[in-house]
Protein backbone atom coordinates (compact mmCIF):
# COMPACT_ATOMS: atom_id res chain seq x y z
CA UNK A 1 0.00 0.00 0.00
CA UNK A 2 1.69 3.45 -0.61
CA UNK A 3 1.52 6.71 1.12
CA UNK A 4 -2.10 8.16 0.96
CA UNK A 5 -2.61 11.61 -0.55
CA UNK A 6 -3.87 14.09 1.19
CA UNK A 7 -7.46 14.65 1.48
CA UNK A 8 -9.90 17.37 0.82
CA UNK A 9 -12.91 18.26 3.11
CA UNK A 10 -15.96 19.63 3.09
CA UNK A 11 -18.01 20.36 5.45
CA UNK A 12 -21.66 21.18 6.07
CA UNK A 13 -25.19 21.45 7.78
CA UNK A 14 -27.73 18.54 6.82
CA UNK A 15 -30.23 15.83 8.73
CA UNK A 16 -30.28 18.38 12.11
CA UNK A 17 -26.20 17.54 12.14
CA UNK A 18 -22.84 18.48 10.56
CA UNK A 19 -22.12 16.82 7.35
CA UNK A 20 -18.05 15.71 6.60
CA UNK A 21 -17.17 14.38 3.36
CA UNK A 22 -13.26 13.78 2.64
CA UNK A 23 -11.87 12.33 -0.52
CA UNK A 24 -8.64 12.10 -1.67
CA UNK A 25 -6.54 14.98 -3.45
CA UNK A 26 -5.85 18.67 -2.66
CA UNK A 27 -8.30 20.52 -3.93
CA UNK A 28 -6.16 22.09 -6.28
CA UNK A 29 -6.80 23.48 -9.68
CA UNK A 30 -5.86 19.64 -10.93
CA UNK A 31 -8.11 17.97 -8.22
CA UNK A 32 -11.69 16.54 -9.18
CA UNK A 33 -11.80 15.97 -5.28
CA UNK A 34 -14.14 19.25 -5.13
CA UNK A 35 -16.31 17.97 -7.33
CA UNK A 36 -17.02 14.91 -5.92
CA UNK A 37 -17.38 16.01 -2.65
CA UNK A 38 -20.29 18.62 -4.17
CA UNK A 39 -21.84 15.79 -5.91
CA UNK A 40 -21.83 14.01 -2.53
CA UNK A 41 -23.69 17.02 -0.80
CA UNK A 42 -25.91 17.56 -3.67
CA UNK A 43 -27.07 13.44 -3.45
CA UNK A 44 -27.34 13.67 0.86
CA UNK A 45 -29.42 17.22 0.32
CA UNK A 46 -31.98 15.06 -2.07
CA UNK A 47 -32.14 11.83 0.52
CA UNK A 48 -32.54 14.57 3.37
CA UNK A 49 -35.34 16.63 1.78
CA UNK A 50 -37.48 13.61 0.71
CA UNK A 51 -37.01 12.02 3.51
CA UNK A 52 -37.99 14.51 6.38
CA UNK A 53 -40.16 14.34 8.54
CA UNK A 54 -39.91 18.35 9.76
CA UNK A 55 -41.15 19.41 6.48
CA UNK A 56 -44.87 18.61 5.53
CA UNK A 57 -44.10 18.94 1.88
CA UNK A 58 -41.37 15.98 2.05
CA UNK A 59 -42.02 12.97 0.34
CA UNK A 60 -41.98 11.29 3.70
CA UNK A 61 -45.14 13.38 4.87
CA UNK A 62 -46.60 12.96 2.22
CA UNK A 63 -46.73 9.39 2.73
CA UNK A 64 -47.11 9.45 5.85
CA UNK A 65 -50.78 11.97 5.42
CA UNK A 66 -51.94 8.42 3.74
CA UNK A 67 -52.32 5.61 5.60
CA UNK A 68 -54.18 2.69 4.40
CA UNK A 69 -53.54 3.63 0.63
CA UNK A 70 -50.97 2.30 -2.00
CA UNK A 71 -48.83 5.01 -2.37
CA UNK A 72 -46.31 5.31 -5.81
CA UNK A 73 -42.85 6.36 -4.13
CA UNK A 74 -39.96 7.45 -5.46
CA UNK A 75 -36.37 4.93 -5.69
CA UNK A 76 -35.32 6.93 -2.35
CA UNK A 77 -37.86 6.78 -0.40
CA UNK A 78 -38.74 3.24 -1.44
CA UNK A 79 -35.03 2.35 -0.37
CA UNK A 80 -35.42 4.19 2.97
CA UNK A 81 -38.14 2.35 3.54
CA UNK A 82 -37.01 -1.17 2.68
CA UNK A 83 -33.62 -0.07 4.74
CA UNK A 84 -36.40 1.24 7.82
CA UNK A 85 -37.88 -2.40 7.58
CA UNK A 86 -34.38 -4.00 7.08
CA UNK A 87 -33.12 -2.30 10.65
CA UNK A 88 -36.37 -3.67 12.18
CA UNK A 89 -36.00 -6.84 11.79
CA UNK A 90 -32.13 -7.37 12.09
CA UNK A 91 -33.69 -5.85 15.79
CA UNK A 92 -36.19 -7.85 15.98
CA UNK A 93 -38.36 -4.81 16.23
CA UNK A 94 -36.85 -2.87 18.72
CA UNK A 95 -35.62 0.12 16.22
CA UNK A 96 -39.00 0.24 14.94
CA UNK A 97 -40.23 3.16 12.11
CA UNK A 98 -43.67 2.89 13.69
CA UNK A 99 -42.91 4.48 16.98
CA UNK A 100 -43.75 8.20 15.39
CA UNK A 101 -46.17 8.82 17.39
CA UNK A 102 -44.54 8.30 20.50
CA UNK A 103 -41.95 9.90 19.51
CA UNK A 104 -44.25 13.03 19.29
CA UNK A 105 -45.90 12.42 22.36
CA UNK A 106 -42.83 12.46 24.14
CA UNK A 107 -41.86 16.00 22.95
CA UNK A 108 -40.02 15.10 19.49
CA UNK A 109 -42.56 17.35 17.41
CA UNK A 110 -40.04 19.14 15.56
CA UNK A 111 -36.43 19.47 14.94
CA UNK A 112 -34.23 19.93 17.24
CA UNK A 113 -31.42 21.12 15.34
CA UNK A 114 -29.63 24.00 17.49
CA UNK A 115 -31.59 23.79 20.70
CA UNK A 116 -29.04 22.91 23.25
CA UNK A 117 -29.70 19.74 25.07
CA UNK A 118 -31.00 19.09 28.78
CA UNK A 119 -27.65 18.37 30.82
CA UNK A 120 -27.24 14.56 30.69
CA UNK A 121 -26.51 14.03 34.43
CA UNK A 122 -29.87 15.83 35.39
CA UNK A 123 -31.67 13.73 33.12
CA UNK A 124 -29.91 10.33 34.53
CA UNK A 125 -30.18 11.37 38.16
CA UNK A 126 -34.17 11.82 37.44
CA UNK A 127 -34.75 8.95 35.35
CA UNK A 128 -36.96 6.10 36.67
CA UNK A 129 -35.52 2.51 37.02
CA UNK A 130 -33.54 1.33 34.30
CA UNK A 131 -34.95 -1.43 32.22
CA UNK A 132 -34.39 -3.21 28.75
CA UNK A 133 -36.47 -2.08 26.22
CA UNK A 134 -38.72 -4.59 24.47
CA UNK A 135 -40.78 -4.91 20.76
CA UNK A 136 -43.76 -3.34 20.39
CA UNK A 137 -46.25 -6.59 20.62
CA UNK A 138 -47.95 -5.64 17.63
CA UNK A 139 -45.24 -4.91 15.33
CA UNK A 140 -47.21 -2.92 12.99
CA UNK A 141 -43.95 -2.27 11.06
CA UNK A 142 -44.51 -6.24 9.98
CA UNK A 143 -47.88 -4.63 8.25
CA UNK A 144 -46.05 -2.37 6.19
CA UNK A 145 -46.74 -3.45 2.47
CA UNK A 146 -43.86 -2.35 -0.08
CA UNK A 147 -44.23 -3.44 -3.65
CA UNK A 148 -40.62 -2.88 -5.42
CA UNK A 149 -41.81 -3.87 -8.75
CA UNK A 150 -44.65 -1.03 -8.66
CA UNK A 151 -42.39 1.12 -6.04
CA UNK A 152 -46.15 1.09 -4.10
CA UNK A 153 -45.63 1.62 -0.57
CA UNK A 154 -48.52 1.02 1.84
CA UNK A 155 -48.78 1.90 5.79
CA UNK A 156 -51.28 0.10 7.63
CA UNK A 157 -54.11 2.16 9.03
CA UNK A 158 -53.62 4.52 11.42
CA UNK A 159 -49.72 4.52 10.99
CA UNK A 160 -46.89 6.68 10.78
CA UNK A 161 -43.44 6.13 10.36
CA UNK A 162 -40.15 8.11 11.31
CA UNK A 163 -36.90 7.08 9.32
CA UNK A 164 -34.56 8.66 11.28
CA UNK A 165 -31.53 7.08 11.83
CA UNK A 166 -31.46 4.34 9.35
CA UNK A 167 -32.25 7.15 6.65
CA UNK A 168 -29.28 8.62 7.98
CA UNK A 169 -27.29 5.59 7.51
CA UNK A 170 -28.82 4.54 4.41
CA UNK A 171 -27.37 8.26 2.90
CA UNK A 172 -24.07 7.53 4.25
CA UNK A 173 -23.97 4.08 2.30
CA UNK A 174 -25.10 5.85 -0.79
CA UNK A 175 -22.39 8.24 -0.60
CA UNK A 176 -19.78 5.40 0.05
CA UNK A 177 -21.21 3.75 -2.82
CA UNK A 178 -20.35 7.14 -4.89
CA UNK A 179 -17.02 7.23 -3.73
CA UNK A 180 -15.96 3.78 -3.89
CA UNK A 181 -13.72 4.44 -6.95
CA UNK A 182 -11.98 6.88 -5.20
CA UNK A 183 -8.51 6.28 -3.70
CA UNK A 184 -9.44 7.09 0.28
CA UNK A 185 -12.62 8.62 1.31
CA UNK A 186 -14.43 9.31 4.51
CA UNK A 187 -18.20 10.10 5.09
CA UNK A 188 -19.27 11.46 8.25
CA UNK A 189 -22.82 12.33 8.81
CA UNK A 190 -22.90 13.64 13.42
CA UNK A 191 -20.86 10.30 13.73
CA UNK A 192 -22.21 7.53 11.30
CA UNK A 193 -19.14 6.87 9.45
CA UNK A 194 -17.75 5.24 5.94
CA UNK A 195 -14.42 4.83 5.44
CA UNK A 196 -12.97 3.32 2.66
CA UNK A 197 -11.13 3.56 -1.03
CA UNK A 198 -8.78 1.61 -3.33
CA UNK A 199 -5.79 2.33 -1.37
CA UNK A 200 -7.63 3.01 2.17
CA UNK A 201 -5.07 3.39 4.63
CA UNK A 202 -5.50 3.36 8.61
CA UNK A 203 -7.79 6.01 10.65
CA UNK A 204 -7.88 7.16 13.94
CA UNK A 205 -11.42 6.39 15.56
CA UNK A 206 -12.84 8.38 18.25
CA UNK A 207 -15.41 7.56 20.29
CA UNK A 208 -16.80 11.08 22.05
CA UNK A 209 -17.39 10.39 25.68
CA UNK A 210 -21.08 11.97 26.79
CA UNK A 211 -20.46 12.29 30.37
CA UNK A 212 -16.97 13.97 30.16
CA UNK A 213 -17.10 15.51 27.02
CA UNK A 214 -13.77 14.14 25.85
CA UNK A 215 -12.74 11.59 24.14
CA UNK A 216 -13.37 7.68 25.75
CA UNK A 217 -11.92 5.42 23.45
CA UNK A 218 -10.07 5.54 19.98
CA UNK A 219 -8.73 3.07 17.23
CA UNK A 220 -7.88 2.47 13.40
CA UNK A 221 -10.01 1.48 10.93
CA UNK A 222 -9.22 0.66 7.37
CA UNK A 223 -12.72 0.40 6.14
CA UNK A 224 -16.09 -0.31 7.37
CA UNK A 225 -18.47 1.65 8.61
CA UNK A 226 -18.64 3.23 12.60
CA UNK A 227 -21.97 4.44 14.53
CA UNK A 228 -23.08 5.60 17.93
CA UNK A 229 -26.19 6.58 19.47
CA UNK A 230 -27.06 7.81 22.70
CA UNK A 231 -29.11 9.52 24.67
CA UNK A 232 -26.72 13.28 25.15
CA UNK A 233 -27.96 14.80 21.87
CA UNK A 234 -31.39 15.21 21.80
CA UNK A 235 -32.74 15.20 25.84
CA UNK A 236 -35.08 17.73 26.80
CA UNK A 237 -36.93 18.48 29.92
CA UNK A 238 -40.52 17.52 29.90
CA UNK A 239 -43.73 19.16 33.10
CA UNK A 240 -42.34 15.56 34.90
CA UNK A 241 -38.94 15.51 34.16
CA UNK A 242 -36.55 14.57 31.26
CA UNK A 243 -37.07 12.86 28.03
CA UNK A 244 -35.06 11.51 24.76
CA UNK A 245 -35.50 10.51 21.25
CA UNK A 246 -35.17 6.87 21.80
CA UNK A 247 -38.22 5.32 22.29
CA UNK A 248 -39.23 1.94 23.96
CA UNK A 249 -41.79 1.07 21.67
CA UNK A 250 -43.18 -1.84 23.93
CA UNK A 251 -44.14 1.08 26.36
CA UNK A 252 -44.14 4.07 23.93
CA UNK A 253 -42.13 5.81 26.10
CA UNK A 254 -38.16 7.19 26.37
CA UNK A 255 -36.09 4.18 27.08
CA UNK A 256 -33.56 4.44 30.14
CA UNK A 257 -32.14 1.11 29.87
CA UNK A 258 -28.70 1.75 31.67
CA UNK A 259 -26.69 2.47 28.58
CA UNK A 260 -26.26 6.50 27.19
CA UNK A 261 -24.00 5.36 24.37
CA UNK A 262 -23.71 2.71 22.05
CA UNK A 263 -20.91 2.25 19.40
CA UNK A 264 -21.13 -0.69 16.87
CA UNK A 265 -18.67 -1.51 13.56
CA UNK A 266 -20.14 -3.00 10.95
CA UNK A 267 -19.60 -3.51 7.11
CA UNK A 268 -22.13 -0.71 6.20
CA UNK A 269 -23.46 2.67 8.19
CA UNK A 270 -27.06 0.93 8.18
CA UNK A 271 -25.87 -1.78 9.89
CA UNK A 272 -23.81 0.16 12.25
CA UNK A 273 -26.39 2.58 13.58
CA UNK A 274 -29.44 -0.25 14.19
CA UNK A 275 -26.88 -2.78 15.93
CA UNK A 276 -25.91 0.61 18.29
CA UNK A 277 -29.19 1.88 18.62
CA UNK A 278 -30.39 -2.00 19.31
CA UNK A 279 -27.59 -2.13 21.88
CA UNK A 280 -28.34 1.10 23.66
CA UNK A 281 -32.06 -0.20 23.70
CA UNK A 282 -31.32 -3.83 25.14
CA UNK A 283 -29.39 -2.37 27.69
CA UNK A 284 -25.82 -3.32 29.16
CA UNK A 285 -26.24 -6.95 29.74
CA UNK A 286 -27.35 -7.87 26.56
CA UNK A 287 -26.61 -4.97 24.70
CA UNK A 288 -22.53 -6.44 24.36
CA UNK A 289 -24.29 -9.65 22.45
CA UNK A 290 -25.68 -7.17 20.27
CA UNK A 291 -22.24 -5.84 19.41
CA UNK A 292 -20.50 -9.30 19.37
CA UNK A 293 -19.94 -9.79 16.10
CA UNK A 294 -17.67 -6.51 14.60
CA UNK A 295 -17.04 -5.26 17.85
CA UNK A 296 -18.21 -2.05 19.62
CA UNK A 297 -18.43 -0.40 22.59
CA UNK A 298 -20.73 0.63 25.24
CA UNK A 299 -20.93 3.84 28.20
CA UNK A 300 -22.92 2.73 30.76
CA UNK A 301 -24.84 5.34 33.08
CA UNK A 302 -22.43 5.56 35.55
CA UNK A 303 -19.49 6.31 32.67
CA UNK A 304 -17.65 2.67 32.63
CA UNK A 305 -16.39 2.38 28.95
CA UNK A 306 -17.41 -1.73 27.90
CA UNK A 307 -15.21 -3.14 25.25
CA UNK A 308 -17.14 -5.52 22.94
CA UNK A 309 -14.18 -7.98 20.97
CA UNK A 310 -15.98 -8.48 17.33
CA UNK A 311 -15.74 -12.40 16.39
CA UNK A 312 -15.96 -11.20 12.64
CA UNK A 313 -14.36 -7.84 13.23
CA UNK A 314 -14.41 -5.19 10.33
CA UNK A 315 -11.76 -3.77 12.99
CA UNK A 316 -11.28 -4.92 16.50
CA UNK A 317 -11.95 -1.85 18.96
CA UNK A 318 -9.34 -3.31 21.32
CA UNK A 319 -6.23 -4.17 18.50
CA UNK A 320 -4.67 -1.39 17.74
CA UNK A 321 -6.03 0.66 20.04
CA UNK A 322 -4.45 3.68 20.43
CA UNK A 323 -5.40 4.60 24.32
CA UNK A 324 -7.83 5.77 26.66
CA UNK A 325 -8.11 9.49 27.24
CA UNK A 326 -11.32 10.46 28.78
CA UNK B 1 -33.34 55.16 -84.98
CA UNK B 2 -29.92 54.39 -83.99
CA UNK B 3 -28.78 51.61 -81.87
CA UNK B 4 -27.49 53.48 -79.36
CA UNK B 5 -25.43 52.07 -75.95
CA UNK B 6 -26.80 52.15 -72.99
CA UNK B 7 -26.81 55.38 -70.80
CA UNK B 8 -25.07 53.70 -67.87
CA UNK B 9 -22.11 51.78 -69.03
CA UNK B 10 -21.90 48.38 -67.51
CA UNK B 11 -20.24 47.98 -64.29
CA UNK B 12 -16.21 47.27 -64.30
CA UNK B 13 -15.48 43.89 -63.48
CA UNK B 14 -14.28 44.47 -59.54
CA UNK B 15 -10.56 43.41 -58.77
CA UNK B 16 -10.24 40.01 -57.39
CA UNK B 17 -9.95 40.01 -53.44
CA UNK B 18 -6.57 39.76 -51.75
CA UNK B 19 -7.12 37.27 -49.03
CA UNK B 20 -6.28 39.04 -45.70
CA UNK B 21 -2.89 37.15 -44.15
CA UNK B 22 -1.71 37.61 -40.88
CA UNK B 23 2.16 38.63 -41.21
CA UNK B 24 4.18 36.67 -40.01
CA UNK B 25 5.21 39.25 -37.28
CA UNK B 26 1.28 39.51 -36.06
CA UNK B 27 1.40 35.58 -35.82
CA UNK B 28 4.80 35.31 -33.56
CA UNK B 29 3.35 38.00 -31.26
CA UNK B 30 -0.12 36.47 -30.94
CA UNK B 31 1.61 32.93 -30.11
CA UNK B 32 3.76 34.80 -27.40
CA UNK B 33 0.79 36.46 -26.17
CA UNK B 34 -0.94 33.10 -25.85
CA UNK B 35 2.27 31.01 -24.62
CA UNK B 36 3.15 34.30 -21.81
CA UNK B 37 -0.73 33.63 -20.66
CA UNK B 38 -0.36 29.90 -20.02
CA UNK B 39 2.86 30.27 -18.37
CA UNK B 40 1.47 32.82 -15.82
CA UNK B 41 -1.38 30.56 -15.02
CA UNK B 42 0.89 27.63 -15.21
CA UNK B 43 3.38 29.33 -12.57
CA UNK B 44 0.07 30.86 -10.70
CA UNK B 45 -1.47 27.40 -10.22
CA UNK B 46 1.80 25.81 -9.79
CA UNK B 47 2.21 27.63 -6.28
CA UNK B 48 -1.46 27.46 -5.34
CA UNK B 49 -1.37 24.20 -5.60
CA UNK B 50 2.19 23.82 -4.00
CA UNK B 51 0.55 25.81 -1.24
CA UNK B 52 -2.25 23.65 -0.97
CA UNK B 53 -0.46 20.57 -1.06
CA UNK B 54 1.89 21.45 2.01
CA UNK B 55 -0.96 22.83 3.67
CA UNK B 56 -2.88 19.36 3.29
CA UNK B 57 0.55 17.49 3.47
CA UNK B 58 1.22 18.64 7.09
CA UNK B 59 -2.27 18.09 8.24
CA UNK B 60 -2.18 14.39 9.24
CA UNK B 61 1.41 15.11 10.77
CA UNK B 62 -0.37 17.31 13.04
CA UNK B 63 -2.74 14.61 14.59
CA UNK B 64 0.08 12.29 15.54
CA UNK B 65 1.99 13.00 18.43
CA UNK B 66 5.55 12.39 17.49
CA UNK B 67 7.23 9.42 19.37
CA UNK B 68 10.36 9.48 21.73
CA UNK B 69 12.39 8.92 18.77
CA UNK B 70 10.92 11.80 16.80
CA UNK B 71 8.50 10.25 14.16
CA UNK B 72 6.01 7.19 13.76
CA UNK B 73 6.49 5.51 10.98
CA UNK B 74 2.55 4.13 11.42
CA UNK B 75 1.18 6.98 12.27
CA UNK B 76 2.51 9.12 9.37
CA UNK B 77 0.64 6.67 6.97
CA UNK B 78 -2.63 7.95 8.82
CA UNK B 79 -5.47 9.78 7.37
CA UNK B 80 -7.45 12.22 9.11
CA UNK B 81 -9.39 11.38 12.45
CA UNK B 82 -12.67 10.94 12.67
CA UNK B 83 -15.17 11.27 15.22
CA UNK B 84 -17.88 9.35 16.39
CA UNK B 85 -20.71 10.67 18.65
CA UNK B 86 -24.17 11.08 19.08
CA UNK B 87 -25.82 13.43 17.15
Amino acid sequence: MSSPSPEFQHDFPLFGTQVRVAVDGTGGPASDAPLAALRVRARLRAVHNALTRFDAGSELSQLNARPGEDVVVSATLLRAVQAALHAAALSDGLVDPTVLPALQDAGYAGSRAGQPPAPLADALAAAPARRPAAAHPGCAWTLIHVDAERSVVRLPPGTRIDLGGSAKGMAVDLAAHALAGRRTFAVDAGGDIRLGGTDAAPRTVRIADPLSGGIAHEFTLVAGAVATSGLDHRVWRTADGFAHHLIDPATGTPAWTGVVQATALAPTALEAETLAKTALLRGPSTGRAVLARYGGALILDDGELVLVHGADPVADVHAQAAGVAA
Amino acid sequence: MSDQAPSSPAPAPRPARTPVRRTPLRHTVVRLAATASAAATLVWSGLFYSAVSKHYAATPAANVPATASGQSTAAAKSLPPVTTRTS
